[in-house]
Order: structure tokens, then C-alpha cells, then sequence
């Protein structure tokens, strides 16, 4: 199957922006979201920084048109309609087109942020405990949620795949306009800050108790993020009938597995190496060709120093720029990979390389060296984006410019 | 259109299905709030550390995929898919009681939260067969299932794939049983379960059935429209609804018997119970119906006029909302 798919619509909410506009300012500032907690309950707050969205549950469900006052929404589902509302907006679909289109959605831990409030109220009593939350709380039931927003009438599929899974969730899309079974799918992701993931990380000693210093020698770990984006993915078929401007076109996508550790990456990049080489098969292009990698670069020990060494190997001494934007938006798990596709087609579409912030030291192992500061002069054409999770599900997807 | 074959299958499930001794009547009748899955001796089947390490999904999925894959002749598929509706429970669980216990707020363990996320069981069979093909997992309420079988034929059609590993995982635990009990989303009984079936481009001696389409629809529609649907899924595939020998539908809230009159009409989620892949136990039930040539009597809801078993629908839907149609047909060569 060889059909073209383009991105005719983006949305994005992070600790950086409630959409894209605002998100472009903070990029063009180099303005970073991390930050200490002040939304979320927790023990952690005063220790751990993250990429938090300065809003409340309450506050986002304002934000949101069509959002019932009524209704129980997890935060998780709350972010996800803003970004999901903005690519279609972006994309200006009506009613029946976007009844007709696929909705491929992607969250590590779902509805958990209620799910956790829910599951300690009920293991007090069972009989008091909001069952509401509950209902909110698995992965499935954001996507539902989405597809009611947005008045979807064909298919929903959700992608859990740990930190890749937007980016899976964008190739399962591919491969459905590819296959001429959806002319138009909806897909992205969303994951919220909750006490689950917060402590998870935490327990295993991977969070950083100061900003994040992706690629750089003295790294500490990762600050996690919260945020949801979306893209509106098109058949040409569907861009000729409605006589869109694509916003760039996807030309590459790899997904493999590293079957090496359940949390720990391959030393060697191996599992990231293979992502990045088959996706640039798929897309026809010679690593010559990419004009910018936006990396995983978690700031975890392990993750920049496989991924460093994958790019290393791949592009020799000579890589492309790269820069890791989780110190600008913390690691969103499995909203990431939306967020970093989005950013990719800023990237292409306003010739942007991103600042790897707080980077001074190079890595010993490594002869690369990260972008540190604001570009936006070279014709960006081609951008490598990766995105690698728990389990060695390692995803890598190509945008190009149209 | 190039048929995708399944070579090979292995289920877990609340009645004797490891050893596929439910297809000739053996039947568990459980008094249990909710079916449990016979869980074979691992000690024969895993290393210790796996048995030490996994909880029961991990154990469970690793054991039929181990078997899927022997049954199929194989020794790695080019790629894993899972469908999982609510991931590894009991770890989840864990973790989370964990951190609610926590008040002390010591460091916690990460062994549960490792462990917790949905991805854990596809990863765990890759990790075990060192399987570096692409893994995905989807988690998609009751179309947990489908899509992972969905994207698994996208992929053998596009040739990125010939063999796939198709997963099914689900588990229950006391408490979530007691939650979801209390929520009354779903019919009695409530189950649990994992299927693995191994996809293939390629017929094989071992080959059980073909999948000739898999079709889905989200969305509310009436029962009405639910019988057009079905009838323009078999047209836009030329199958007439009288060629059709077996039908085996998830619950029987909608009646396909006008469409569809002289069929057999099969039921499994009376032994099995409902979850969110629930449905892949129809693949599997389906797939040994038509390589037995038999349909297991206990299954039979309603007995048609064919004795043949060439072709079995697969309906499932929930709520009138998760719509999926599949069609499986004997492979080319086993016909007479």
C-alpha cells in the first residue's frame, strides 16, 4: 500500500499552550511549562517539577464548547477534546464529515486521575464511592467520550502502548487511509497528570527533582507532563473532494520492538536504531534527507544514551539538528507522541528547530550534540520524530513537507 | 482479495479449552460470582522466574501464545498484536492500593507499576520470543479485540507482515467484579479470558479457517438498520446470506434469522461470561467448528437445515453501539 497520507488539522494542549497559538508564543520564547505542582493532589508536590496545565478540572470543562455540565469527564478526556476539537476546527469539517471519519485515540492510564480517586474511596466502602468515576476510568471510554463530541459514526479504536502510543495510534490511521478503508481519521492522544503515574515513575527513580536536561551529561531523569493533540489525517481523495491545503504530508512510519527489558531501553539503541531506519525505508528518503530529528530524549539516563547512540549510528557525525522538547513540555507518556507530531508540522510549517533547554554538557559516550537555541532560518522539509516507550514498543514517524 | 488464514489458536478460559476438550462436551459449570479461567500447571510450561514474576494475564498469555504458536508450527511470528479491554488488573491494583496504603509516603515499590501498563502482556511475549517486529496493543472497550485483528490483516495485506500473533487478554478480580457488578453495565455471567490465534498470509497444513472480511461499526443504530448494515457487509463481499452455515453472535438482543433463516445459530458467552474481548472466543470456537467439520452441541442455540460447516458469521454487538461483522470460510483445499 503505498496511498499518501496528509495532516489537514492540529490540535495540541500542553503545560505550553492550550492550543496552538499559544503554543507557537512559548515556542518562539523558548518558554519552558515545567514547573512545581499546584493542580494535583499530591504528597510529591513540593519535590517533583512537572509540565502541569495550570487549569482545573472545573476550569477546563468551562474552556470546552459542548462540554455537559452534567457529565463526568476524566481530566485525561477533558484535554483530550480541546486538542481534538482544535484540529477539527483547524481543518473546518462539518458534521457529516467528521460523523464519517475513524477516531484512533491513545492513553497510557486512561480516565486514572478519577479512577484513583474512585478505587481509594472504595476500598473505605464500597457503597459511598462515586461510580461515576469509575465508568470514566478505563482507556476506552476518553475515545467514546471523543467520538460522542464529535459525533463519530464508523470506527473508534484506542492505542495503549505506553509512551509510544499516539504515535501508534497515527500509524494504525496511516494504514487505515492507506488501505482506502477511511478516506479521514482523527488521531492523536492524551494522558493527565495523576497520582498513578506520578508515584510509578517516582518508584522507580527515574523523575528528576529539577528541570529536565535532556542529552546532557549530568542528567537526572524525566519530569513528566500532562497534555492531548490530535491531527486530521486525509486520503488525497479526501483533500481533492474538499479542496483542503494539507498541512504536510506523512511519508514514514516504524514500529519495532526492542523484546529487551519491560521498562529499560537496549544500551546499544537498537530498538530505536531499527524504528528510525524503517521508517526512512518506508518514506524513501536517506538519512541525508531529514532536516530535523524531534527525539524521545526523556533526560533519563538510559533512554538519551540509546537514542543518542541509534542517531549516531544512523547519521554518522554529521546528524541533522535535534532537540528533545520534553524540557519545554515534560514527557506526556502517551499523549507525547501527538504533541511531538504536531510539533514536527510547526517544525515544517514555520521552519522551527526547537531549543533542547537546559542542555551544557555533552554526554561522554557521544560525538552529537543537541540544538540549544532557537532556529528558524533553514527550509525544514523532512522531520524524524520518535517516540519510544515501556515494554521497547519503539515508534518513529516521518512528516514531510508538501 | 487475499484471504489471511489462522494457523494456529490456544485459549484460556473459564471452561477446559487449553486442551480444546470443551469442543466435545466438556463443559465446567461454575457456582463462582464470576467464571474464572482453569489456569493450567504453570510449573511444566514457564521457567520459575517467569512463574516468580508474571501475574496470572502475564502467565496466562504467555502460556497460549507459547501454544498458538506450536500449534501453528512456527517459532516467531513477524509481529504481535494484543487486544486487552482492561490490561493487567490485578497489578493495577496492586499499585494503586499501594500508594493509597502509602501514608507514610515511603518510596514504593515499581514492580506493579512496571507491570501495570496495557502494553505489559504484548511486550512480556515479545521479551520471552524475542519477537523484534512490531507490537502494538489496543484497548478499546469491546472492540479491544477487532481492532487488533483489524490492524493485524491491514498488515499482512500490505505485506509488512506474514505471520502475526493476534492476542486476547482480559482478567477479573474480586474487586473489579464487585465494581462493575455494582455499575450493572453487564449481563450475567461475568468472565475473563486470552485467546492467541496465529494469523497468517499463507495456508498451511495447519490451517483452521480463512478470514474472508472483518467489518465494524461504532455508533447507536436500531435494530433495522443493524440488519441493512449486515446485509450490505455481505453484499459489497458477494456472499449470499443463504451460502452462510453457522452464526455465532455474542448475545442474541438482535435476531439475524430473517436475514439469515436456515443458519445454525451458536452462543458461547453462557460459558465464558462477558468482557471486553469476549469476542475473540468466537474466532476460536468458529475456527475449530470448521476445521472439526462439527459444531459442538452444548454451543448450538438454535439448529439450522446445512450439516456443512463452510461458513460461519461472527456478530458481536454491545449496547447496539460496538458493531463487528467477520466472516470465516473453510480454506480452499479442505473443501470437497
Amino acid at each position: 500500500m503505498e496511498g499518501e497520507v496528509f495532516v489537514s488539522g492540529i490540535g495540541m494542549v500542553s503545560a505550553i499552550g492550550m492550543n496552538i497559538p499559544e503554543t507557537l508564543q512559548s515556542l518562539y520564547q523558548s518558554k519552558s511549562g515545567i514547573g512545581a505542582i499546584s493542580i494535583l493532589d499530591t504528597h510529591l508536590a513540593d519535590t517533583l517539577p512537572v509540565g502541569e496545565i495550570k487549569y482545573t478540572d472545573p476550569q477546563l470543562k468551562n474552556h470546552l464548547h459542548n462540554a455537559s455540565s452534567k457529565r463526568t469527564y476524566s481530566r485525561t478526556t477533558l484535554l483530550a477534546i480541546q486538542a481534538m476539537q482544535e484540529a477539527t476546527q483547524m481543518a473546518e469539517l462539518g458534521s457529516i464529515e467528521r460523523s464519517r471519519a475513524a477516531l484512533i485515540s491513545a492513553t497510557s492510564i486512561g480516565g486514572m486521575d478519577k479512577g484513583e480517586i474512585f478505587y481509594a474511596d472504595f476500598l473505605k466502602n464500597p457503597e459511598k464511592a462515586n461510580y461515576r468515576y469509575a465508568r470514566v476510568h478505563d482507556c476506552g471510554s476518553i475515545t467514546e467520550e471523543l467520538a460522542e463530541q464529535a459525533g463519530i459514526q464508523s470506527y473508534i479504536a484506542t492505542s495503549s502502548t505506553a509512551c509510544s502510543s499516539a504515535a501508534n495510534a497515527i500509524i494504525h490511521a496511516i494504514r487505515l487511509i492507506q488501505h482506502g478503508i477511511y478516506d479521514m481519521v482523527i488521531a492523536g492522544g492524551a494522558d493527565a497528570l495523576c497520582n498513578f503515574t506520578l508515584n510509578g515513575f517516582h518508584s522507580l527513580m527515574i523523575l528528576s527533582d529539577e528541570p529536565c536536561r535532556p542529552f546532557d551529561k549530568n542528567r537526572k531523569g524525566l519530569n513528566l507532563g500532562e497534555g492531548a493533540a490530535f491531527l486530521v489525517l486525509e486520503s488525497k481523495r479526501s483533500l481533492t473532494k474538499s479542496g483542503r491545503k494539507p498541512l504536510c504530508q506523512i511519508t514514514g512510519y516504524a514500529n519495532t520492538c526492542e523484546a529487551y527489558h519491560q521498562t529499560a531501553s537496549a544500551p546499544d539503541g537498537s530498538g530505536a536504531y531499527s524504528a528510525m531506519v524503517q521508517a526512512l525505508q518506508r518514506s524513501k528518503l536517506t538519512p541525508a534527507d531529514i532536516s530535523y530529528i524531534n527525539t524521545h530524549g526523556t533526560a533519563t539516563p538510559t533512554n538519551d544514551l540509546s537514542e543518542g547512540r541509534a542517531i549516531e549510528k544512523l547519521f554518522g557525525k554529521n546528524a541533522p539538528p535535534f532537540s528533545s522538547t520534553k524540557a519545554l513540555t515534560g514527557h506526556t507518556l502517551a499523549a507525547a507522541g501527538g504533541l511531538e507530531a504536531v510539533l514536527s508540522i510547526l517544525s515544517i510549517n514555520h521552519s522551527l528547530i526547537y531549543p533542547n533547554l537546559n542542555f551544557s554538557d555533552p554526554m561522554d559516550e557521544l560525538t552529537i550534540k543537541p540544538e540549544v537555541a532557537l532556529g528558524s532560518s533553514q527550509t525544514i522539509k523532512h522531520v524524524l520524530s520518535n517516540s519510544f516507550g515501556f515494554g521497547g514498543n519503539n515508534s518513529s514517524l516521518v512528516f514531510s513537507r508538501c | 482479495m487475499s484471504k489471511i488464514y489462522i494457523n494456529g489458536l490456544s485459549c484460556i478460559s473459564p471452561q477446559p479449552t487449553l486442551d480444546t476438550s470443551f469442543l466435545t462436551g466438556n463443559v465446567t459449570n461454575s457456582t463462582t460470582p464470576y467464571l474464572q479461567c482453569q489456569e493450567p500447571v504453570y510449573k511444566t510450561l514457564l521457567s520459575p522466574t517467569a512463574i516468580r514474576r508474571m501475574g496470572r494475564l502475564q502467565k496466562m498469555s504467555l502460556v497460549t501464545a507459547i501454544h498458538c504458536l506450536k500449534d501453528a508450527g512456527i517459532d516467531m511470528p513477524d509481529a504481535i498484536v494484543t487486544g486487552t479491554g482492561l490490561g493487567c488488573l490485578e497489578e493495577s491494583e496492586q499499585f494503586l492500593t499501594s500508594i493509597i496504603e502509602n501514608t507514610e509516603h515511603a518510596l514504593l515499590s515499581p514492580t506493579s507499576f512496571i507491570q501495570s501498563t496495557h502494553n505489559t502482556v504484548s511486550s512480556q511475549i515479545a521479551i520471552h520470543l524475542k519477537c523484534t517486529g512490531p507490537n502494538y496493543t489496543y484497548s478499546q472497550r469491546h472492540f479491544s479485540f477487532e481492532s487488533a485483528l483489524l490492524d493485524s490483516i491491514l498488515m499482512i495485506k500490505d505485506q509488512s507482515s506474514t505471520t502475526i500473533l493476534l492476542h486476547s487478554a482480559d482478567e477479573m478480580t474480586p474487586n473489579i467484579y464487585e465494581i462493575i457488578h455494582r455499575m450493572n453495565i453487564w449481563p450475567a455471567p461475568i468472565g475473563e479470558g486470552v485467546s492467541s490465534l496465529l494469523l497468517s498470509s499463507q495456508q498451511s497444513s495447519h490451517s483452521y479457517a480463512a478470514i474472508e472480511f472483518i467489518k465494524l461499526h461504532y455508533g447507536k443504530i436500531d435494530a433495522t438498520s443493524i440488519l441493512h448494515w449486515i446485509q450490505d457487509c455481505l453484499a459489497l463481499h458477494e456472499i449470499t446470506p443463504d451460502s452462510i452455515d453457522v452464526v455465532i453472535q455474542g448475545n442474541y438482543s438482535v435476531s439475524l434469522s430473517s436475514l439469515i433463516p436456515d443458519a445454525t445459530y451458536v452462543q458461547y458467552k453462557n460459558y465464558i461470561g462477558e468482557y471486553f474481548t469476549a469476542s475473540a472466543f468466537a474466532y476460536w470456537l468458529g475456527a475449530h467448528s470448521i476445521k472439526n467439520q462439527q459444531i459442538s452441541a452444548h454451543c448450538i442455540k438454535t439448529q439450522g437445515k446445512k450439516t456443512s460447516v463452510r461458513t460461519v458469521l461472527i456478530y458481536n454487538q454491545i449496547d447496539q453501539k460496538y458493531h463487528s461483522l467477520a466472516l470465516l470460510v473453510q480454506p480452499e483445499s479442505t473443501q470437497e
